[in-house]
């Protein structure tokens, strides 16, 4: 009897399978159409197939791990629970008001705030009161949460938050508060926000547990659904799910803080970069993951990708430590158009899966990235192994239509005209995120993946000046990869402001310890082994005044100690300080000396239960020949022409073959475009490693 | 005196010969380049910016000029950046590595409106010649003057507001001229934080000309200057289109208040005349009210005045750029000197904000006469409070006072075809949160609420202003106020109603409760007083009594309208038991306002009107100077 880890990344379109055996680390995949409206339908067809494919038996599956859009979805597709908020007395405007935001570059004249998870008659305020510095200045009455109560009972109210002011600093009233709900309001789920975010900034804190509160029903319900299912099929294994922060944690962790799922597949994405990094031994690389309607693109150094606290959902911001990833509204599908003042302009509008890009023949009409593509031979008109068909005349119809005649231009010439406009917004996009964190694009290398990112990669790669891109072997179900490799990994955080030149070491000591004590409980919880433990200490730190800070480690001793938890070493602490002056340096060219204050402290909790390796690809003799499909003309940017273009199927490629740009690879789930000057070379992984020649 | 301050012509394209030069891809490669250039370097501005004003409430933008200084792509809005700067640096003068550094309202003309906004300029040069400059703007923190944070509504000379900088070379070839550094730094109560924001800015600025220079060498420079020039021409010829399209022959002409001026307590007031013959626009501000002794001046230019103008026009085809194209709707601005729209030195110009958000409203006002009431309607002036304060902490220098620049949101106009923004301060910039607040300064925020009845009412409703209520922990404190529309209120429009009005409480509901005086400085308040702000809202737009019903009823249940409001404004009856919409009561409760009120007019404030005579008249029986 085998053991197995089976990967299931739930996407928008499919569904995507990896199942790995844990002993010889060989891996299959396989790809099935998603189920939006039940996720777990695509969920166990999928992997019902994949296991009696491969001939696995249910029981030999010890661990599943799984990416979930479903946080996300019902946030965006505003198909939360209703929920209740209950807030300190005048502040139940806390969400409308918000931050006064309105996106920098929207129209006054047209834009409308977008509505909130709850409406100002669902936010009920309690007299109540605690101190920025955690004091209790008012008690709470408890006669006020009975009274919110019966309101939320009578408003049909399935899910509460609980978001006081000040509550990161001392979370009594909020705990006490929940003690009243859960009697008052039995089968009520409740979240406060001194345990989803106990960090300052009322605003931010209170979406975030609202989010949770939001999606908290129809998540747990959805992994109670699930892990029936699983039962029912013979399955028992462990099930853990994908954070926005690169890690994993158990279901039941998930049902409880759901909101922390949020870029669940994004993140699996970059997590497969950083495998892909250490595959091919490159140390910086910038993910780029081109999808139907948008592309993430994430930066990750020493293969260890960037985190942020100012992530977003939607509309809303959401500041828990999740990885850092902007997202580039555009896509395969992204739609083309010429302005009533004749610009020609692609995306943010996307043809989405239905009815897809015009080719498809689904209907469309308005020409989409993907058109211009097929238009320029870059696209076989046949994809996914023949399953697909596409309209190439179509494609070429919609082009002349909507955007050549209209410009003056021929039919090549827009299209490739709409790929380097929708490939200048990408170059526009990584140029930020590397900026914003101080380093220079060309001293990474591209990891393309994602239905459309291998296409479009060396095209941005040479705006950039980049002149290494590598296509991990399966770059369409990369998410997937990246949560057979990914740890398991919690954070835990509270705001405990200190000003110097007194920082209160035994404070500061006692609060890691207590955050630490959080992370160990969680680590036994999943049956991660205690050798494997990690815990990382690090602080949120800013000069006195600054409005925002800097996450800087903490890499003093007293970490990892179980029983001696309490000790804090002061040149720990002046390190971390040296190393908050020296990141302000590098990421806004100046440090200061002035005062600086530690507002947050953090702790990372992380561990792995078994190691698994992306499996490597057997050694050939003459496969180019054999890989060899066609020639067929296309069009490159370089050539501004239609050249003969070799066309090879991906899987036919073996270790250490080279092969020279104009070349395209074809595979079950992408195309690969090699542009003229540049080389390729496939590795022990299966890995596409372009350079510029 | 009259002044007309014409800009160069941009003579409108034919739109049927499409343009040739370069083709459209490149043009739009371009212009993704310029937006993505842009939000580089104004990300720079907000990570490396010290004041909380640039950091949180982002006040900062970063341009693109040609070599004739006319915008390529940025928020200069229409003003003459380069003009003072080639008064003592002519364009051959420069050089490479030169940066270039302004705030001065008077030397400038009104391309820089009051002292804290500070701009800093980098010529770009290309195959020897300068090609183009690049412009980073913000507003400082504290330059001196008067009081902590500078500008402040008592101030009644420019030399209150703070340091002057005429423009001076900051960086010459690459080296700083530390000397006029140090003077300026030395001249702030915060030094630090205006050498952090001086940093940020000029980082900013040589960000943006390495980018441009890169342009240069991608596209070529014959293409890059076609492109730019092209793209001017494209921006004015939509303008131009949109502009006289909307506005038939004729005149329309709007009269704004303002409601005092810092001192004193008489009204000001502003009048904008728009004319029509044959296809010359015209603006004619010269009936405005003679300068202010406050603090409320501004200088208005005749190319923000176009530039106003364009802005609004260009919502229908954002995918052009926002650049110098936007002042082509307008041929001829007339401004009169000596007036409130174009003080003489050295009125002070600090709180500027009152007379140009107005002004800015009242472009929409002249529009409204045009288009019949298809404009969003009249917008509250946004609010700041200076909470001063000394720190009673024990690990402060409890000798030093701190100043807290609490900017506050306001109730913005309704759209033909939207509510109005409820609680926005002014487009992105943001609040600080309360807990930032408390943790920060000897202040506790015991309310920030949605204030009940300010929004106009209307078939979409003005948006809500809120309510502020911030007490002093410290020993003693003294707090100025900048808070506009506490006599005067949004216009409302189309049958829309006018907005609320603003008010300031000190101690409100206790038996020291008083009322302060809502634009005002040197307030003083001792520990445990508590201030209270209502903010104003925005004027709604269409007749209330067409408002959807279920609308109303949503708006009573979350606070935003009154019981009493939605009966007698909407005339939607609600049983109080139930929270439902008599359905019945409300149809005789609408007829019999209808008839008791009349036809409603073009605009409302106080009462319905259709001409800016017919208000002007109202006002001076009732609210007298």
């Amino acid at each position: 009897m085998g053991t197995y880890g089976v990967a299931v990344d739930v996407g928008g379109t499919f569904t995507d399978i990896v199942l790995c055996d844990l002993e010889s680390n060989a891996q299959r995949v396989f790809k099935t159409p998603s189920t939006p409206e039940d996720p777990a339908v695509g969920f166990m067809t999928g992997l019902a197939r994949i296991l009696a494919d491969n001939g696995v038996q249910p029981s030999e599956v010890v661990h599943i791990f799984h990416g979930t859009t479903i946080a996300t979805n019902s946030v965006l597709e505003n198909r939360g629970a209703p929920v209740g908020l209950l807030v300190t007395e005048g502040f139940k405007y806390v969400l409308e008001i918000a931050r006064h935001g309105m996106p920098r570059l929207a129209n006054p004249h047209s834009w409308v705030k977008p509505d909130r998870p709850v409406q100002p008659r669902d936010c009920l305020e309690v007299r109540e009161r605690t101190g920025y510095d955690g004091g209790l200045l008012l008690p709470m009455d408890e006669e006020g949460v009975r009274d919110a109560a019966d309101h939320f009972r009578q408003a049909g109210i399935s899910s509460v938050a609980v978001s006081f002011l000040n509550s990161y600093a001392n979370p009594e009233n909020e705990r006490r508060a929940r003690e009243i709900l859960y009697e008052a309001l039995p089968g009520v789920a409740v979240s406060l926000s001194s345990e989803v975010l106990p960090v300052y900034r009322e605003y931010e804190r209170t979406i975030t547990t609202v989010l949770n509160a939001y999606v908290t029903p129809r998540v747990s319900v959805y992994i109670e659904n699930l892990k029936n299912s699983l039962d029912d099929f013979g399955i028992s294994a462990a099930f853990s799910i994908m954070k926005s922060n690169g890690g994993t944690i158990g279901s039941a962790m998930a049902a409880r803080q759901p909101v922390y799922t949020a870029l669940s597949g994004p993140a699996a994405g970059v997590m497969a970069t950083g495998q892909v990094a250490e595959t091919t031994r490159i140390e910086d690389c910038i993910s780029f993951d081109m999808g139907g309607t948008s592309t993430d693109v994430s930066l990750l150094r020493n293969r260890e990708p960037g985190m942020t606290l100012n992530g977003k959902l939607g509309e809303w911001p959401i500041q828990l430590p999740m990885l850092d990833i902007a997202t580039i509204g555009c896509g395969g599908g992204s739609i083309a158009e010429v302005s009533p003042y004749g610009s020609l302009t692609v995306g943010p509008s996307s043809a989405g899966a239905d009815p897809g890009p015009v080719c498809y023949g689904n209907g469309a009409t308005r020409p989409t990235v993907t058109d211009a593509n097929l238009a320029l031979g870059r696209v076989n008109t046949r994809i996914a192994g023949g399953q697909l068909v596409l309209d190439r005349d179509a494609a070429e119809r919609a082009i002349d239509d909507n955007i050549a005649s209209q410009l003056g231009l021929d039919v090549p010439s827009a299209a490739s005209g709409i790929l380097k406009i929708a490939n200048n917004a990408m170059v526009g996009a990584i140029r930020n995120i590397s900026v914003e964190r101080g380093h220079d694009p060309r001293d990474f290398a591209l990891v393309a993946y994602g239905g459309a990112g291998p296409m479009h990669a060396i095209d941005v790669a040479n705006l950039l000046g980049i002149g290494t891109v590598v296509v991990p072997l399966h770059p369409g179900i990369a998410s997937a990869y990246g949560l057979l490799v990914a740890e398991f990994k919690n954070d835990y955080a509270r705001t405990f402001l200190q000003r110097p030149p007194d920082y209160d070491l035994d404070g500061i000591a006692a609060v890691y310890s207590e955050l630490e004590r959080e992370g160990r409980d969680w680590l036994r919880e999943e049956g991660v082994p205690v050798a494997s433990h990690s815990l990382a200490r690090s602080a949120d730190l800013r000069y006195a005044h600054q409005g925002s800070e800097l996450t800087v480690q903490y890499t003093g001793t007293g970490t990892e100690s179980e029983t001696n938890g309490s000790q804090l070493d002061r040149d720990g602490l002046e390190n971390m300080v040296a190393e908050f002056h020296r990141r302000h340096e590098q990421l806004y060219g100046f440090s200061l000396e002035q005062a600086v204050e530690i507002v947050t402290l953090r702790v990372t909790a992380s561990g792995q239960v078994g190691h698994v390796e992306m499996s490597r690809i057997s050694v050939g003799g003459d496969g180019v020949r054999r890989a060899a499909v066609e020639r067929r003309q296309v069009f490159f940017e370089e050539t501004d022409g239609y050249v003969s273009c070799p066309v090879y199927h991906r899987g036919g490629l073996r270790l250490g073959e080279t092969l020279k740009g104009p070349a395209i690879l074809e595979g079950m789930d992408s195309t690969v475009i090699i542009n003229p000057g540049w080389d390729a070379l496939i590795d022990d992984y299966g890995n596409c490693i372009m350079r510029a020649s | 005196m009259t002044v007309s301050r014409a800009d160069t012509k941009l003579a409108p394209t034919d739109k049927t010969q499409p343009s040739s030069l370069v083709d459209p891809v490149t043009r739009q490669l371009i212009r993704g380049s310029l937006r993505a250039a842009r939000l580089e370097c104004e990300l720079i501005i907000e990570r490396t910016a010290m004041s909380a004003f640039i950091r949180e409430k982002k006040d900062y933008t970063v341009s693109f000029l040609d070599g004739k200084g006319q915008e390529i792509y940025g928020e200069t809005m229409g003003s003459d950046i380069m003009g003072c700067v080639w008064e003592y640096y002519p364009a051959g003068s420069m050089c490479p590595g030169d940066l270039y550094w302004y705030n001065d309202p008077y030397i400038s003309q009104g391309s820089i409106t009051h002292t804290p906004d500070m701009v800093f300029i980098a010529p770009v040069f290309y195959e020897g010649e300068t090609v183009a400059y690049c412009h980073s703007f913000a507003h400082f923190w504290d330059l001196g003057g008067a009081r902590p944070g500078s500008i402040g509504p008592a101030n009644t000379e420019i030399f209150h507001d703070g340091t002057l900088v005429p423009p001076i070379k900051i960086i010459d070839r690459g080296k700083l001229n530390d000397e006029a550094y140090r003077i300026i730094l030395r001249n702030s109560r915060y030094p630090d934080l205006l050498e952090g924001d001086s940093r940020a800015l000029m980082a900013a600025a040589q960000r943006a000309q390495e980018r441009l220079l890169e342009m240069f060498d991608r596209f070529g420079k014959a293409t890059m200057l076609a492109a730019i020039d092209q793209d001017q021409a494209d921006t004015a010829m939509m303008v131009r289109e949109k502009t006289l399209e909307a506005i038939p022959e004729g005149e329309y002409s709007v009269r704004d208040f303002m409601d005092h001026g810092g001192v004193g307590d008489e009204w000001h007031s502003f009048h904008l005349k728009l004319s029509r013959q044959g296809d010359n626009i015209r603006l004619d501000a010269t009936g405005s009210d003679d300068q202010s002794d406050g603090s409320i001046n501004f200088i208005a230019s005749g190319g923000a005045l176009k530039a106003y103008f364009g802005q609004y026009f260009h919502q229908f085809d954002p995918s052009l750029l926002a650049n110098h194209g936007l002042l082509a709707g307008v041929d001829d601005v007339q401004l009169r000197s000596g007036s409130i729209l174009q003080p003489e030195w050295p009125a002070a110009l600090g709180c500027r904000a009152h007379t140009f958000t107005k002004l800015k409203g009242a472009v929409r006002a002249v529009l409204a006469g045009a288009t019949g009431g298809n404009v969003m309607a009249g917008t509250a002036v946004y609010v700041i409070a200076y909470w001063r304060m000394k720190a009673p902490l024990a690990d402060r220098d409890t000798s030093a006072w701190l100043l807290c620049t609490d900017g506050i949101a306001v109730g913005h106009g309704a759209r033909p075809h939207a509510d109005g923004l409820d609680a926005i301060y002014q487009r992105h910039n943001e609040n600080y949160p309360g807990e930032f607040m408390e943790m920060e300064y000897p202040l506790r925020l015991e309310r920030y609420a949605i204030s009940t009845d300010s929004g106009g009412p209307g078939k979409f409703r003005g948006g809500c202003g809120i309510m502020r209520d911030v007490r002093l922990l410290a020993d003693e404190g003294t707090f100025g106020l900048r808070v506009e529309n506490n006599l005067f209120p949004a216009w409302g429009v189309a049958g829309g109603m006018g907005g609320g009005v603003s008010r300031v409480v000190l101690n409100p509901g206790t038996p020291e409760e008083q009322e302060v005086r809502a634009f005002s400085d040197d307030n003083h308040w001792k520990k445990g007083d508590l201030v209270r702000i209502y903010t104003a809202g925005g004027g709604g737009w269409g007749d209330p009594l067409e408002r959807d019903m279920d609308q109303v009823l949503d708006d009573v249940k979350d606070g935003f309208v009154s019981m009493r409001s939605a009966l007698e404004r909407y005339g939607v009856v609600i049983d109080p038991a139930t929270m439902t919409v008599d359905e019945d009561c409300t149809g005789g409760k609408r007829d019999s306002i209808r008839e008791s009120r009349g036809p409603t007019k073009l605009f409302h404030r106080f009462e319905y009107f259709d001409s800016e005579e017919e208000e002007f008249e109202w006002v001076c029986k009732h609210m007298p100077r």
